[in-house]
């Protein structure tokens, strides 16, 4: 497995903020996004380098939320 | 018809094929030196100890001991004179070994190299930092093997031709006639295409490390 570097990006992830306010667990977001539970972790702890459109949108769906409501830029 | 999908074939198949050869040789040949069977590398029953220096000149038409008869106006001339003796000393056959021990102690680096390669990828993957640090190295052992090897080879021909003549001989000929430069230089090439090979392997590692955060 290759080392995960760390990342050279600003782009944070707010699912766990979005989770707390839904009321919802990751196991319950993962049967309903269709993601494994391994890899939303991995978007929730910062460590995602990159999300599929098809990712974003499922998840927009399900939070019922804006991209921008889920990833904010810090400079 | 079935294709073999391994990326590491026929690279991994070779290599351990080959080590394995190296270290039977080197146990057999280690053995046999002991025991006075065989000779290797100058020790154990070598026989004769020669080293060719390499200035020449022309030969006798008329030698007898000459494999053909050359036609009339035909000149002969030989490219070396091989210098031997049936009782080398100890400093004799250490020279001697030491006209040899450089290109195999490189060919079996490279062979140490290449199997760790080989075994690093088969564990870790093919396209990861580790992979690209191997090839790296292998390309400087071939690098710095293949340009310090018949230096050092040849320094040891000259100090063993030196054993050898009651006159002083000049250090500036190469004993093999630069034979081992020659054969040598193709590696340094390779070695050079590794270090850049490395660089792909470096691109590949950070691309598999994108997709596997990708979500």
């Amino acid at each position: 497995m290759a080392r995960r570097a760390e990342p050279s990006h600003g782009i944070t992830v707010h699912l766990d903020r979005i989770l707390a306010a839904r009321n919802m667990t990751l196991t319950e977001l993962s049967e309903r996004v269709g993601v494994t539970q391994a890899n939303l972790s991995i978007l929730k702890n910062g460590h995602a380098r990159a999300i599929r459109f098809a990712t974003l949108t499922k998840l927009c769906q399900v939070l019922r939320c804006q991209p921008g409501d889920l990833l904010t830029y810090d400079r | 018809m079935r294709r073999d999908t391994d990326p590491l074939s026929p690279l991994s198949g070779w290599t351990h094929m080959l080590l394995a050869f190296v270290v039977l040789i080197v146990v057999c040949g280690v053995y046999g030196a002991f025991t006075g069977t065989t000779g290797v590398m100058g020790f154990g029953n070598v026989g004769r100890i020669c080293v060719d220096e390499p200035s020449g000149g022309t030969v006798d038409p008329q030698d007898p001991l000459l494999p053909h008869d050359a036609r009339a106006g035909v000149e002969m001339r030989t490219t070396a004179y091989s210098y031997c003796t049936k009782t080398p000393d100890v400093a004799q056959r250490i020279w001697y070994t030491l006209t040899m021990l450089p290109t195999f102690a490189l060919f079996a680096t490279v062979l140490l190299v290449l199997f760790r390669l080989v075994r690093g990828a088969a564990r870790e993957g093919i396209h990861t930092n580790g992979t690209a640090r191997r090839l790296r190295a292998l390309g400087w052992v071939l690098i710095v093997g293949s340009i310090l090897a018949p230096i050092a080879e040849d320094a040891a021909a000259v100090r063993l031709l030196a054993t050898m003549v009651s006159d002083p001989i000049g250090g500036s000929f190469l004993p093999d006639g630069g034979g081992g430069w020659t054969g040598l230089l193709p590696l340094v090439l390779v070695g050079v295409g590794l270090l850049t090979f490395s660089r792909f392997v470096l691109v590949g590692a950070e691309m598999r490390a994108d997709l596997d955060g990708t979500v």
